[in-house]
């Protein structure tokens, strides 16, 4: 892919500010159902409450995280907010609310009815992901001699220590233990109804291995606080910091680091699930450099995704990183996945899946170029995902002599 | 003596009255089918003779519940979202304290009952009544089933939309990953399928 000059990148800025204006104005949430549901109140007032069918949560943090004490009144408005808390917390399949007769006319009992999700394991809800991928030889590796075989476990949970706590840890080795990918990822625990959460997340990426996976950037931290002010729309703030000083793990001739305040604007319809949904993600994020300002960074990134004769789904993606005016970094996806159900709705455990990646990386005197295609097979049972992929990489040519460059670019 | 037409008057009621005893097949006696009329214009009168456990369970929760019943020509049609041949929606409190359930039919003018029994309610809240010209031609090509969608929730789909909302305004912070392959096995609603079995319609006599 051959680089952009530098009058081009502003117009890739522009056009990539178009469209993303131009996606959240003319975009609607999906058509909801021409039924209206009649909200009525209740004479009921709050008796007791307990909770059926899960150790996941325990009545009394249920009954602090809802706010449900003696009186509160029992209207379809506290149906709605408890099924809608209790089901974003991803731990239950479904939820149901029942009055039972209290002491005396106007009380009454409230029995939570909630059946474990067990796609995700035990009281903790964990989960996860083992893949196993062979790739083609590389000349890009900073370790020539590195085998081809990659191995990538990942392990999250939505409740740890059974109180809502959530993480994620992801690790991508080779067959001599060579680190290739690295992620740690946090969430306060508490319900989303409130609009706020806090989620953290340190990433490392090996860019001899994972060019591609690495945005402009080897090392990257951030910690932003997610506020929905719409019914599909994000604003997150917060602070980030991403570096490329560590051997390994860094691009080449780009900046050491960029550290500051973070605003993200972004917009997402999809439903993520084993199978990608149709709809699309649109981002806009802003990284303010006090320390350089001219390295301040704008993100860009879309994602959309079609359904192609309800058979399988086209995923393309485009991500761009400007940092300042001096550099860029771009990284695009064409995805198919062709599940083993043909329907799109029905319980898919498995799919086949291909990915066609590019990228380029420039800055100053630095120009970066490479791409990969992965074949592979996914399949999905008792909450983990089982990923074998057949991988053919071009890096640049740049990485595989990282150790030789380093004292020339710093 | 008997002349022919007779006998074809008898024939005829004789099926009539067959076809209106008649019960969906394949559906364990969970919904009725009957012709209603004779002469065109003809139409088929499906109703839902009983609940599931859980169905039953949430109509009587004693807080509102909605209740859906959707034809469709087959299960194509209806995982493909097409317009449903008939459709009938309502809402439903069960008062545990007067044991009746008060009803609002979802119509373009909502009207509200209450049902003192189940029945009472499957007769008002589920039941359709499709006119059998368009399904003359249907019936004859020897496809004689429908499927019914039958949706008794707690919370309508237009709010399990919005559960759907918050989970992805969720699923998209800094974790993606962290949802990223477990929440579509999540229920936000929870439809039951019957088959139906059409009679042939009674010869018009």
């Amino acid at each position: 892919m051959p680089p952009f000059p530098k009058q081009k990148q502003r117009i890739a800025y522009l056009v990539f500010f178009s469209l993303f204006i131009l996606l959240i104005t003319l975009s609607k949430p999906p058509a909801s159902f021409a039924i209206k549901q009649n909200i009525n109140t209740s004479p009921y007032r709050l008796e007791g409450v307990s909770l059926v069918g899960s150790t996941r949560i325990s009545g009394e943090t249920l009954k602090t995280e809802l706010g449900l004490y003696p009186g509160t009144g029992l209207d379809d408005n506290l149906v709605m907010n408890t099924r809608a808390k209790l089901l974003s917390l991803g731990l239950f399949k479904s939820a149901l609310l029942l009055m039972r007769k209290g002491s005396k006319r106007g009380l009454a009992k409230l029995i939570i009815e909630v059946e474990d999700d067990h796609s995700v394991l035990t009281d903790w809800a964990l989960g996860g992901t083992l893949g196993v991928i062979q790739s083609e030889r590389q000349f890009g590796s900073s370790s020539p001699d590195s085998p081809p075989l990659g191995y990538r476990f990942e392990l999250i949970g939505r409740n740890f220590f059974r109180s809502l706590h959530r993480g994620a840890v992801l690790v991508d080795l080779d067959s001599i233990g060579t680190l290739r990918k690295a992620e740690l990822a946090y969430g306060f625990p508490r319900f989303t109804h409130e609009g706020t959460q806090f989620d953290a997340k340190i990433e490392a990426t090996n860019t001899g291995f994972h060019y591609l996976d690495a945005l402009g950037f080897g090392l990257k931290g951030q910690g932003l606080w997610s506020q929905s002010f719409s019914e599909w729309t994000d604003l997150k703030y917060g602070a980030a910091m991403y570096v490329n000083e560590k051997k390994d793990f860094r691009i080449p001739g780009f900046p050491r680091s960029v550290a500051g305040p973070k605003l993200v604007l972004a917009r997402e319809t999809r439903l993520l699930s084993f199978i990608p949904r149709a709809g699309y993600h649109a981002s806009a994020g802003f990284v303010l450099s006090p320390q350089k300002m001219e390295d301040s960074i704008v993100e860009l990134n879309l994602d959309k995704t079609f359904s192609l004769l309800s058979l399988c789904q086209l995923t393309l993606s485009a991500d761009l990183m400007g940092i300042g005016v001096q550099g860029y970094s771009f990284r695009s996806q064409v995805r198919f996945d062709l599940p083993f159900v043909s329907r799109l709705d029905a319980t898919n455990n498995g799919e086949v899946f291909l990915r066609l990646r590019g990228g380029t990386d420039s800055y100053e005197e630095t120009k970066l170029t490479g791409s990969a295609a992965i074949l592979g097979l996914r399949y999905h049972s008792s909450g983990f995902i089982a990923e074998f992929g057949l991988q053919i990489t071009r890096s640049p040519e740049e990485l595989a002599h990282l150790s030789v460059l380093q004292g020339e670019v710093w | 003596m008997l002349d022919s037409k007779s006998i074809s008057r008898f024939a005829s009621t004789l099926w009539l009255l067959i076809s209106c005893m008649s019960v969906a097949q394949g559906s364990e006696r969970r919904a009725s089918i009957k012709w209603i009329n004779v002469k065109p214009p003809q139409r088929i009168q499906i109703k839902i003779l009983g609940l599931d456990d859980k169905q039953t369970t949430t109509l009587k929760s004693g807080f509102s519940t909605f209740s859906q019943l959707s034809i469709y020509r087959s299960k194509d049609a209806m995982s493909e979202d097409q317009q449903a041949l008939a459709q009938t929606a309502c809402t439903v409190k069960y008062d545990m304290w007067e044991e009746h359930y008060e009803v609002t039919l979802l119509t373009d003018t909502p009207k509200t009952m209450t049902a003192k029994s189940l029945d009472h309610y499957l007769t008002h809240c589920l039941s359709v009544e499709i006119y059998g010209g368009e399904f003359l031609k249907q019936l004859k090509s020897g496809d004689k089933t429908l499927v019914a969608s039958l949706q008794v929730e707690q919370i309508s789909s237009t709010q399990a939309q919005k559960v759907k909302a918050w989970l992805i305004n969720q699923q998209s912070s800094v974790m993606r990953g962290l949802f990223s392959h477990m929440l579509g096995d999540m229920t936000l609603s929870q439809t039951s399928q019957i088959s139906l079995q059409i009679p042939n319609p009674p010869a018009n006599p």
